[in-house]
């Protein structure tokens, strides 16, 4: 059995400045059904070893799936040399002096089913079920997609503090996706139910409801109105206040964009950003929420870190390394998408939070406007500061009432001018799970969503 | 075990455990891979990496029962258990009434070994980290700062093996570059791939990055809302052309009625400017091999040629589905990193994509509009595949107007189709480069719409 705290000792006689070791052992399974059939069954196990060490200010890592005492050490050993190249080839200006103490704590993880004891054939009833659902719905929708998904991933952790910590992170995921063609128009939607808990997620899903919005909403789009276009009164549903707080508030919160002075918001804390109605949060500690974890990948406990607070601007989330630099706390976002991969500053659920509004009252309250529905797709912007969002589908608003349904929305805008135009905030509260990439990779599982937010947006089609 | 495995070996030992016990047919994919990083941060050397792993995938078949199984390979029991694992899915699976059969072996024939650089594996880190620091080097001057580098470089070797006679073995390598500097408020971005190590000058890097910074530091946000021709760079159009092209080519898009191009083989859609090749064959490209990860070999054909649709991109499951001939497009690994390969069934998708260049310039391409518009960077460019709609954020641009380049704008939106884009092609340069596994000129559209 892997005891990272016996690679550490050997990091310690390494003489680096600081070193760390993570063993992952991850188990992940799918399962696809397409239009009725089973298109894939797969599974997959992976275990491997992280090994960081830092000397005078650069990283060394190494990793491998090898396990053997020998084969790691030689592991050990490159990282040290990795990070003394990377230092003597270039003299860092940045001091890194980490101040942290040590934690031992090993956790079970919070589920009532363990995914890995349901049989493949309740899991199989279940999703032909769902895609039958989706097919029967009506005979323009062409092609039915069922995608069921679990992890389980093991933590053991050991730093040269003397950190030692265990943890099992347990995720489930199920997503539909239902396509409708009509004298050679083609429309799509989706929808997903996610989160970090045992497969009691999934059987408590309605699947007759959930199955036939979709298809649903993909006959609908058949026959939808191109959007209007201009700067709009916009109620974004979650998915897309989501994106709000994801891509542009967020990722511009990093530390590392700050170290660096890319994001915008550097210098902010403190100012007012954003409508005292908008309180947006960073919290990895909400329960059974997919971008929940214990610790991060550098052993830090999670923690609900607030980013904007009745407006103002409160800070920024930080690994062991931007904490040290900026002379701030650990916030437990140092994350790495797996053993293979560095550690980034990530983020976890990250949301606005819940209003005062209903969403029908705010419909009700909009005499001219848009409801902008199922973000399809955003990009970070940390150093402009700009948001652009892609959504299937909203509603044209009409003297507080839903009228015609439009397809292929682009929003966009200055996230802070934005964010000042804010004059209502839903009770009415979504977390959706799945997988934040830093620039273009390395892959975590986070959530956005949160509340419904009321703003002024420019819109146009697309 | 040592870190060099014997992949043979390990797919000859899968093989005969999943005929003991009793499999109708039985596919094994092996991978050793190997991938060196250099970070850049802030400037600096911040990160050096080293990984390496040994992946193993294998897809057992009972009747038209198939279980696929993937992991990692760290001691030798690791084969036994993924094989083992894959029977017992296999025999709890439902059948899939579409499986027909893995592909039987056919003869593999031409280089062996394209898409590897022998140079890449022999070349030290301490090379990559001076690379990365000449990056660095040639973008930092009139205040651009490199913000983020990265260079990547992978090598490894596969091996498909199936119970039908398939047993392919091959070696692969290439290299990933990615830096992103910052002038004021304003970022450029510059990328480049390639299998060869000499193809890729970091000094050229740099400079391009550059100057790419710098006029994007110069942009002033585009007011309006007009038609206006486009001429999209390399860079920004491979996603373009990866998310529309290649989903709409796709077997499987095809046997799902999901595809615009369904049944229009033979027809008109695009401009007979443009030809695109599935080029298996591209000594820089990273999918470049005599076989897919099936082991189907692989064959150099037109998907549109002179704008007349002339053939899908087929596995072998759904060439079954569709009653054709596989067309060696079953594909795992990916085009900047391989660590997925073995975990990942195959898909329909291209080897490596080339458009044809004309002898046109850029320039050239640029002389001939009186209004219009050089894409540099767009936040995010996709194309929703299934309808071709995309609405995406241009960072930076430069204004064209009566043939010469002007303002360089940005917070702008360009919308369209891009299907009908294609069809609407006016001109194609010959600047062209490799992106992940496209290699392309500049294109200039009509009918997109500019809106500030």
């Amino acid at each position: 059995m892997i005891d990272p705290s016996r690679i550490v000792e050997y990091l310690n006689k390494l003489n680096v400045d600081f070193g760390d070791v993570r063993f992952e052992n991850r188990l992940f399974s799918e399962i696809r059904v397409v239009n009725g059939n089973i298109r894939s069954i797969s599974k997959s196990f992976q275990s491997g070893i992280s090994i960081r060490a830092l000397k005078k200010g650069a990283w060394g890592y190494s990793s491998t799936t090898n396990l053997s005492w020998e084969n790691i050490k030689s592991k050990a050993e490159e990282a040290y040399r990795l990070a003394k190249v990377a230092s003597e080839k270039q003299k860092r200006t940045t001091k890194i002096e980490l101040d942290i103490k040590p934690i031992v704590k090993h956790l079970k993880p919070n589920i009532k089913k363990n995914p890995a004891d349901i049989s493949i054939e309740d899991k199989l009833s279940l999703l032909f079920d769902l895609d039958d659902i989706q097919r029967k719905f009506d005979s323009r929708i062409v092609n039915s997609n069922t995608v069921y998904r679990e992890s389980v991933v093991e933590n053991k952790f050991a730093n040269t503090i003397g950190s030692d910590l265990e943890w099992t992170e347990v995720r489930v995921s199920l997503m539909i996706a239902s396509f409708a063609r009509e004298e050679g128009k083609l429309q799509y939607s989706y929808d997903m139910e996610s989160g970090t808990k045992g497969y009691e997620l999934i059987e408590s899903i309605d699947l007759s409801e959930f199955g036939s919005k979709v298809p649903k909403e993909a006959i609908d789009l058949l026959s939808a109105d191109k959007p209007p276009s201009g700067v709009l009164t916009v109620i974004a549903d979650p998915s897309i206040a989501g994106l709000l707080a994801h891509e542009v508030m967020g990722h511009a919160s990093e530390a590392d964009e700050i170290v660096k002075r890319r994001s915008f918001l550097t210098d902010m804390v403190g100012k007012q950003v954003a409508s005292e109605l908008i309180t947006m949060v960073d919290d990895g500690t909400v329960e059974g929420a997919y971008g929940s974890i214990p610790f991060d990948s550098e052993g830090t406990p999670s923690e609900r870190t607030v980013i904007i607070e009745n407006g103002i601007y409160k800070g920024y989330m930080h690994s062991l390394e931007t904490a040290a630099i900026l002379g701030a706390k650990p916030t437990g976002n140092g994350r790495a998408q797996d053993f293979n991969r560095r550690v980034w500053v990530r983020m976890r659920n990250t949301f606005f939070e819940a209003g005062d509004w209903n969403l029908d009252e705010m419909i009700e309250d909009t005499k001219s406007g848009l409801l902008a529905l199922k973000a399809v797709s955003g990009m970070e912007d940390p150093t402009g500061g700009g948001f652009e969002a892609r959504a299937l589908m909203g509603y044209i608003i009409e003297n507080g009432e839903k009228k015609n349904l439009v397809r292929a929305l682009t929003l966009t805008g200055k996230a802070l001018e934005i964010l000042k135009t804010v004059d209502a905030v839903s009770k009415d509260f979504k977390l959706d799970g799945g997988f934040c990439g830093k620039g273009e990779e390395d892959w975590v599982p986070v959530t956005t969503g949160g509340a419904y937010i009321r703003a002024r947006i420019i819109v146009g089609g697309g | 075990m040592s870190d060099i495995w014997k992949i043979e070996s390990i797919n000859d030992k899968a093989l005969k455990i999943g005929l003991k016990e009793g499999v109708s047919q039985i596919e094994v994919f092996s991978i050793n891979g190997h991938m060196r990083n250099v970070y850049v941060e802030n400037s600096e050397i911040h990160l050096a990496t080293d990984n390496s792993w040994m992946g193993l995938g294998v897809k057992a078949i009972i009747g038209k029962r198939v279980g696929f199984i993937s992991g990692i390979v760290s001691k030798d029991e690791d084969i036994e258990r993924i094989v083992k694992e894959s029977i017992s899915l296999a025999k709890i699976s439902p059948e899939d009434k579409d499986f027909k059969s893995l592909p039987s072996p056919a003869k593999v024939q031409g280089i062996k070994d394209i898409g590897y650089d022998e140079n890449i594996v022999s070349t030290s880190m301490d090379y990559f980290i001076e690379f990365a620091k000449n990056v660095v080097s040639a973008a930092e001057h009139d205040d651009v700062k490199v913000m983020n580098g990265l260079v990547r470089v992978n090598n490894y070797t596969l091996c498909i093996s199936n119970s039908l006679g398939i047993n392919l073995s091959r070696r692969g390598t290439f290299i990933f570059v990615h830096f992103l500097a910052k002038k004021e408020i304003a970022e450029g971005v510059e990328k480049a791939y390639s299998a060869i190590l000499k193809n890729l000058d970091p000094s050229k890097i740099g400079e391009e990055l550059h100057r790419k910074t710098v006029i994007s530091a110069k942009a002033k946000a585009f007011k309006g809302a007009e038609k206006v021709t486009t001429i999209i760079k390399p860079l920004e159009l491979e996603a373009l052309i990866n998310s529309t092209v290649s989903s709409a080519a796709s077997g499987e898009n095809i046997n799902k009625k999901r595809s615009v191009w369904l049944n229009k083989i033979g027809e008109n859609v695009a401009s007979e400017m443009l030809t695109i090749i599935d080029n298996p064959f591209l000594p820089e490209g990273p999918r470049s091999s005599l076989f897919d990860d099936e082991g189907v070999p692989t064959k150099k054909k037109a998907i549109i040629e002179k704008g007349v649709l002339k053939s899908y991109l087929f596995d072998s499951y759904n060439a079954y589905i569709a009653n054709v001939e596989p067309t060696g497009n079953g594909f795992r690994i990916g085009t900047r990193t391989i660590e997925t390969a073995h975990q990942n069934p195959t898909y329909c998708r291209p080897s490596n994509l080339e458009i044809l260049p004309t002898s046109k310039t850029l320039d050239d391409l640029i002389s001939e509009i009186k209004f219009g518009v050089l894409i540099e960077k767009f936040a995010a460019p996709m194309a929703d595949p299934y309808t071709g709609n995309f609405g995406l954020e241009v960072r930076s641009a430069i204004l064209i107007e009566n043939g010469e380049l002007t303002q360089p704008i940005r917070h702008a939106l360009l919308t369209g189709n891009f299907y009908e884009g294609l069809k609407n092609i006016s001109g194609i340069a010959n600047d062209s480069r490799l992106i992940e596994n496209v290699k392309t000129p500049s294109i200039r559209f009509e009918g997109f719409q500019l809106v500030g």
